[in-house]
C-alpha cells in the first residue's frame, strides 16, 4: 500500500534527521533570531517574525529525547517556514537536503520510531527516520 | 479584573508621551513594552501604597538585574492602577512600531494559557511583549487575587 508518493526534504537537528515532505516547505532561509515567549508549549517556545507576521517555532529539540533545547538568543543555521492547515511554523534547523525522490515502499506506518509528531516513518539505508507530522502538534494542542 | 486601584480619575490623561513612547520593562529572555500613555507615574514602592499588584509574581518574570522595587501607577478609564516591579524601567521612544499577533498556538493551555496576546515590533528589530490587560485579569484572577474595577472589559488600557 502506498502511503505517500511525494518528495521529501531530509532535516537535521544536532543528531537527529528526519523527514519532511517537500510541498508543506513554503521557504528556506538562513539563520533568524526568535523570542522566547513565557507560558508556551514546551515544543513551541517563541516565535519569529516573518513578514508582518509572528510564526510559531517548532523546536523539534524539544521532541526529541536527548537533544539540547534551543536556548534564547541561540539559532541553527537554516529556518524552514512549513504550511501546516491555515498555519505557518516556522522550524530552525541544522541542515536541510535538496528534495529527494524516496522510493514510496520505504515510507511506512509509525512502527519503530518514538518521535511523537509522526504518523509515518522512512526506512531507508538499514535506518528509520520519523517523517514530521506537524498537524499533531493541533491535536496535541486539541486546537482541531 | 486586577487589583490596585487607587481612586477614580480627576485628571486628563498625560499628554507627554507619544504614540511610538513606551515604558520598557527590561526581563529577560524578552523585554515588555507598555504604551507610555498610560503610564500616570512611577514611584518607588511605598508603605502608603498599599494595593499593588505584583508583576514581577504574576507573570513570573526574570529581571535583566534586580533593581529597587517600583510601583508603575496606570491611569484607567475606571480609575488608576498599581502594579510592581524590580525588573529595570526605561521610558524609550521607537522610530517605528507594528503590532504582531502572537498564534495562540504556542499556549499551552494547561499551564494557564497565553501571558500576552501581542507582540510589538519595533524599528524593525526589536522585539517586546505587549501588556494586555485581559492577559492580566485573567492571570490575576488564576492565581487568587482579589480583583476590583481597573478598566472596563475591551478597554485598550495596556
Amino acid at each position: 500500500m502506498t502511503i505517500l508518493n511525494d518528495p521529501l526534504l531530509m532535516i537535521g537537528v544536532q543528531s537527529q534527521k528526519l523527514f519532511v515532505i517537500a510541498r508543506t516547505v513554503l521557504e528556506v532561509h538562513g539563520e533568524k533570531s526568535w523570542i522566547p515567549i513565557p507560558g508556551t508549549r514546551q515544543e513551541l517556545p517563541g516565535v519569529v517574525g516573518w513578514g508582518r507576521r509572528a510564526v510559531a517555532l517548532l523546536d523539534l529539540a524539544r521532541v526529541f529525547p536527548g537533544l539540547r533545547a534551543l536556548a534564547p538568543g541561540e539559532r541553527r543555521q537554516r529556518t524552514l517556514l512549513l504550511q501546516v492547515g491555515e498555519s505557518n511554523l516556522a522550524v530552525p534547523a541544522d541542515s536541510v537536503s535538496s528534495v529527494l525522490d524516496i522510493d514510496t515502499s520505504a515510507v511506512r506506518r509509525r512502527a519503530l520510531t518514538e518521535f511523537p509528531l509522526c504518523r509515518n516513518e522512512v526506512h531507508l539505508e538499514g535506518a528509520v527516520l520519523p517523517l514530521l507530522d506537524p498537524t499533531m502538534l493541533f491535536a496535541l494542542a486539541g486546537a482541531e | 479584573m486586577l487589583q490596585g486601584a487607587v481612586g477614580p480619575n480627576t485628571k486628563p490623561a498625560p499628554t507627554f508621551a507619544g504614540a511610538r513612547d513606551y515604558l520598557v520593562i527590561e526581563t529577560e529572555p524578552t523585554a515588555w513594552a507598555l504604551a507610555a500613555s498610560y503610564v500616570q507615574t512611577v514611584l518607588l514602592a511605598s508603605a502608603w501604597i498599599d494595593s499593588v499588584l505584583n508583576l514581577d509574581l504574576l507573570l513570573g518574570l526574570s529581571p535583566t538585574t534586580r533593581s529597587t522595587e517600583r510601583v508603575i501607577v496606570l491611569r484607567t478609564n475606571a480609575g488608576n492602577c498599581a502594579l510592581s516591579t524590580r525588573s529595570p524601567l526605561r521610558l524609550r521612544t521607537f522610530e517605528s512600531i507594528d503590532h504582531v499577533a502572537i498564534p495562540a498556538l504556542v499556549f499551552d493551555p494547561r499551564f494557564g494559557g497565553a501571558t500576552t496576546k501581542q507582540l510589538l515590533l519595533a524599528d524593525n528589530e526589536l522585539a517586546f511583549l505587549v501588556f494586555d490587560v485581559e492577559v492580566l485579569s485573567d492571570l490575576a484572577g488564576r492565581q487568587g487575587l482579589t480583583t476590583i474595577g481597573l478598566s472596563t472589559p475591551g478597554d485598550p488600557l495596556l
